[in-house]
């Protein structure tokens, strides 16, 4: 009787964890997003990323990054978390089928909270920042340690790129 | 034998030329000394020299003109022609020079977001692997610490991610 | 016509040109620049002249048009006097000219039709036919011109040999 109790709590669990996942791909979902109040957006695509590659102001270091990336996609809520506001994250997971992703992290606050997935093939990798306020997705060759060492690089970089 | 007569009627009337006049004939030495008179002014005008010009002085003029003409229409002409070339270069110049700048000025503006947003990712994956960190083990799910392919030398040195 | 054509048909008749202006305009330098500038018109329409019988009467037709019109536009402009006895010239200056002489600027005090038709008769020779066609008045006509102006002359010497 506890066993069956148990295995039932384990599929309820297992089918809400399923139940979170949607069927759209993460480009359908961003155009779900896109469409919502107050959401700003923002994409490059992989032509963009190779003229930026090749632009002649810019550092080697920063030519580097923009070699490694093919596309680059966010969702922002214009003026922070509202009321009224669509959670962005639950619209994200409740929609997207992030079949082949790996969560990275989860942290969670009273006020926020934030997710990290991510997908290596040999095609490239696949980088998905969630958050109630925004979501960013990042495709490319790049690496996870030079997406984390991007805050460095432009802390010491500075001025050069006008942050 | 010829009779002497006056000057003939004929002659007054246009019917007659004067060398059609015999002077012999006519009776009154007036009309003879008209006659005489008017012979001599014929022929003295006739033997007269005219002036020597040139009588094609205003041809030669005229095409000098018209050759002048002709090379200041095709200098007008080449004037013209340089001057479009010249506005339509400067105009497409410009106008190229302003799409590029347009470019230019798109390229820069994206720049600066994908800038803004990579950062954002980093600084957002940074901050939560240091909430990690801070945490204590006890509150996260063990499959998060299976998930975890983050094997990188932290450039924040007192992060230790790789021993976890 | 070509130009060489032109050129050599206008040279044979430079002289007759310019004595029939001469008697037309009376000055040297208006009779030059007349012949001249109707050389300069016909040249301009050359290759129309082909078709022209009588090249000859065609040339002295316009310099009598050309020269006929110059002399209306100078009647406009100032009072042209052509019936003074001595014309331009002082009376005591008139008085001491020859006979030939004064029969001479009789002449140019001639009626300009007169003139003409004296011209071309007595001292070039046509025919009244050729001076019809040229003065483009009839054959009638051009005797009667050329009949009156030697009747006139015919008085001014009479008049001139009993003044003594």
């Amino acid at each position: 009787m506890k066993t069956k109790l148990i295995v039932l709590v384990l599929l309820i669990i297992s089918a809400t964890a399923f139940a979170q996942n949607g069927e759209k791909t993460i480009d359908s979902t961003f155009e779900l997003l896109k469409a919502q109040k107050d959401i700003s957006y923002f994409e490059v695509t992989g032509e963009m990323f190779k003229m930026l590659s090749e632009t002649k102001e810019t550092t080697d270091e920063f030519k580097d990054y923009m070699r490694k990336l093919t596309g680059m996609k966010m969702v922002r809520m214009y003026n922070g978390h509202d009321n009224g506001a669509p959670d962005i994250y639950k619209l994200f997971m409740q929609n997207t089928n992030l079949k082949g992703f790996s969560r990275l992290m989860t942290s969670e606050t009273s006020t926020r909270k934030i997710s990290f997935y991510q997908k290596k093939s040999k095609a490239g990798n696949e980088y998905l920042l969630v958050q109630s306020s925004a979501v960013i997705y990042i495709t490319g060759t790049i690496d996870l340690k030079s997406i984390s060492e991007f805050e460095q690089v432009m802390n010491i970089a500075g001025s050069a790129f006008d942050m | 034998m010829a009779k002497k007569t006056k000057i003939p009627e004929e002659f007054l009337e246009g019917k007659l030329s004067v060398d059609e006049i015999e002077s012999g004939n006519i009776e009154n030495s007036m009309d003879e000394e008209f006659i005489h008179t008017y012979r001599k002014v014929i022929s003295k005008n006739n033997e007269e020299e005219i002036p020597n010009f040139n009588l094609f002085e205003k041809i030669a003029f005229q095409q000098k003109k018209e050759r002048t003409n002709r090379f200041k229409r095709a200098f007008s002409y080449a004037a013209i022609v340089v001057a479009l070339v010249g506005f339509f270069s400067i105009f497409f110049y410009f106008n190229t020079t302003r799409k590029q700048h347009t470019q230019t000025v798109k390229i820069a503006e994206t720049q600066k977001e994908v800038i803004k947003v990579l950062f954002l990712f980093s600084e957002e994956l940074n901050k939560t692997l240091k909430n990690f960190d801070e945490a204590t083990t006890a509150f996260q799910p063990f499959s998060d610490y299976n998930n975890y392919k983050i094997d990188f030398n932290n450039p924040m040195k007192n992060l230790k991610i790789n021993e976890l | 016509m070509t130009d060489s054509d032109f050129e050599k048909q206008i040279l044979r008749y430079k002289k007759k040109l310019y004595r029939f202006a001469l008697s037309i305009l009376k000055q040297k330098e208006d009779a030059q620049d007349a012949v001249q500038e109707v050389v300069l018109r016909m040249w301009k329409k050359r290759e129309l002249l082909n078709s022209k019988e009588n090249f000859e009467s065609y040339c002295m037709n316009s310099i009598k048009n050309y020269a006929l019109d110059l002399l209306r536009k100078r009647r406009n402009l100032q009072n042209y006097k052509e019936s003074t006895p001595a014309g331009n010239i002082a009376p005591e200056e008139f008085e001491n000219k020859d006979i030939i002489e004064k029969m001479q600027l009789f002449l140019k005090q001639l009626p300009v039709q007169q003139r003409m038709a004296i011209e071309l008769k007595d001292f070039q020779g046509y025919e009244y036919e050729e001076i019809s066609t040229m003065l483009e008045i009839s054959v009638n006509a051009a005797r009667v011109n050329v009949s009156r102006g030697r009747k006139r002359l015919y008085e001014k010497f009479k008049e001139e040999i009993s003044n003594g």
